[in-house]
């Protein structure tokens, strides 16, 4: 087999079909229920109105002026309804596209509205556009299956690895002075504690600067070594992912973020099918064993 | 003969390339801040800019129509002062960042969507465009708590870790006129 035909296999092995369901699931109901929590709190006028009385100031690519100052708060509901088709997994494909253009715009009413985590989601999406991830847990259509082709998975996993890696090395480019030096206040303390995002009391947390330092260096660790992910072992480091963002949604007020993040968690811990001739060998034997046995028994 | 299979699989090579392209970690961020390179990350990064930035230039209106931007320079070293944001009705204290004794609308003042807005007020960046609408919105809630309120007032405060000193950076205020009967 060349280097060609085995990318192309590990492209289309199979997996289990509840995987990119979950994550399908996942990732629309966290953005819904975000986007319900906005929408409780009062906000989504003050937010996306573009009448000059609310915050919104449309950026570069703002397409939606032709419906007037409400047409992002329309957009909103689109989006909040186009999301909760994509978690039921009703109409999937035409939910996808309908809730990344509409999001989308969302986007370019205020760049503070917008969050890195609505660009993530937005691109997991935009890939399981394009792969069968309503074929089990959903309530449209589609064709009931058991397996899967992998590739979708494996090109979020390469997204959350480019994600990790790139805010990992920029932690240490920005001011790797605020990470490695012991005399600095650790990183961690100043975004945990920081009282405009964080739930951490500055003054307890500065007594324990200790324990931030030691988080300091697991984020290194696990943002800078995400490529593990990538690996056979990615299940050990996908377990201080876990960590990190339950430690997020704990100590910030980072809205979905956490969440979204743990979202993509599950597809970590499902164990693939083992591959290769010597795996299909031990199926052979195994198969061979089994209709062995069911003879035997019919006699 | 290419099959369905590679044709698939090549697709799949190409996002990957895609996104590697749209933000490769490192030069991703050295893009937007290349004067923080150094060594021999100043060459490397001028490479980068003379030969991915007008790529990913290209990219810029499809990642902005599908909102599918790849920067992920984010939480990186935290705040450099300790920052509290405040709303006082009629001389009380009603709000203070991360106070459970003062969490009037504490909710809402939390929310992500919100949060980098009042944030932004604090430190004084997009004051023009974040202060009436955030002056409004407190005066509407204020208002439907306590009707006969007369004034609001927002207060931004910093001061060093770990915050037992702060002084007062940013003000705002509304006098509310009495609700016609």
């Amino acid at each position: 087999m060349n280097l060609w035909e085995r990318w192309v296999e590990h492209c289309f092995r199979p997996i289990d079909a509840r995987v990119p369901a979950a994550l399908r699931i996942g990732l629309g109901t966290v953005t819904v229920l975000d986007m319900l929590r906005t929408w409780s709190h009062g906000l989504v006028p003050w937010l996306y109105r573009v009448d000059g009385e609310g915050m919104a100031r449309p950026l570069a690519y703002y397409l939606l002026e032709p419906l007037g100052p409400d047409g992002p708060v329309t957009a909103f509901w689109v989006a909040l309804v186009a999301y909760a088709f994509v978690a039921l997994g009703a109409f999937t494909r035409p939910a996808i596209v309908v809730a990344l253009l509409a999001s989308a715009q969302l986007g370019q009413v205020g760049a503070l509205t917008e969050q890195g985590v609505d660009h993530i989601v937005r691109t997991a999406l935009l890939i399981l556009l394009f792969a069968p991830c309503d074929n089990r847990w959903a309530v449209g259509p589609s064709k009931r299956r058991e397996e899967v082709p992998a590739w979708s998975l494996d090109v979020i996993t390469f997204l959350l690895v480019l994600i990790y890696m790139d805010s990992g090395f920029c932690k240490l480019f920005r001011d790797w002075n605020a990470w490695t030096n012991l005399a600095a206040h650790p990183a961690t303390f100043r975004i945990m504690a920081d009282p405009l995002s964080g739930v951490v009391d500055p003054v307890w947390a500065y007594e324990r600067q200790w324990l931030f330092r030691g988080l300091d260096t697991i984020t290194l660790i696990f943002e800078c070594g995400a490529f593990v992910l990538l690996t056979r072992a990615r299940s050990v480091w996908a377990v201080m992912g876990v960590a990190l963002h339950l430690g997020l949604a704990f100590t910030m007020k980072l809205g979905q973020f956490p969440y979204a993040m743990l979202a993509f968690y599950p597809m970590f811990f499902v164990p693939e099918p083992k591959r290769g001739a010597g795996n299909a060998a031990l199926q052979q034997l195994l198969g061979a064993l089994k209709r062995k046995q069911t003879e035997e028994s019919a006699e | 003969m290419p099959s369905r299979r590679d044709a698939g699989a090549l697709g799949v090579l190409l996002a990957h390339v895609t996104l590697f392209v749209m933000a490769p970690p490192v030069f991703d961020y050295l893009q937007v801040s290349p004067n923080r390179a150094w060594g021999p990350f100043q060459t490397l990064s001028a490479w980068d800019r003379s030969i991915r930035g007008p790529v990913v230039d290209e990219m810029r209106p499809v990642e902005a129509l599908l909102g599918v931007r790849q920067n992920w320079h984010f939480y990186t070293t935290g705040a450099s002062r300790t920052r509290h944001f405040e709303v006082w009705v009629d001389g009380e204290l009603w709000h203070r960042s991360n106070d459970r004794e003062h969490d009037f609308m504490a909710g809402p003042l939390a929310n992500s969507r919100l949060r980098h807005h009042v944030k932004d007020w604090v430190r004084g960046k997009r004051v023009g465009q974040t202060q009436p609408a955030l002056l409004n919105l407190m005066v509407e809630r204020v208002r439907a708590e306590k009707p006969d309120a007369a004034r609001v007032e927002l207060r931004g405060l910093e001061g060093r870790w770990p915050g037992h000193v702060q002084t007062i950076v940013r003000r705002a205020s509304a006098d509310i006129p009495p609700e016609a009967p």
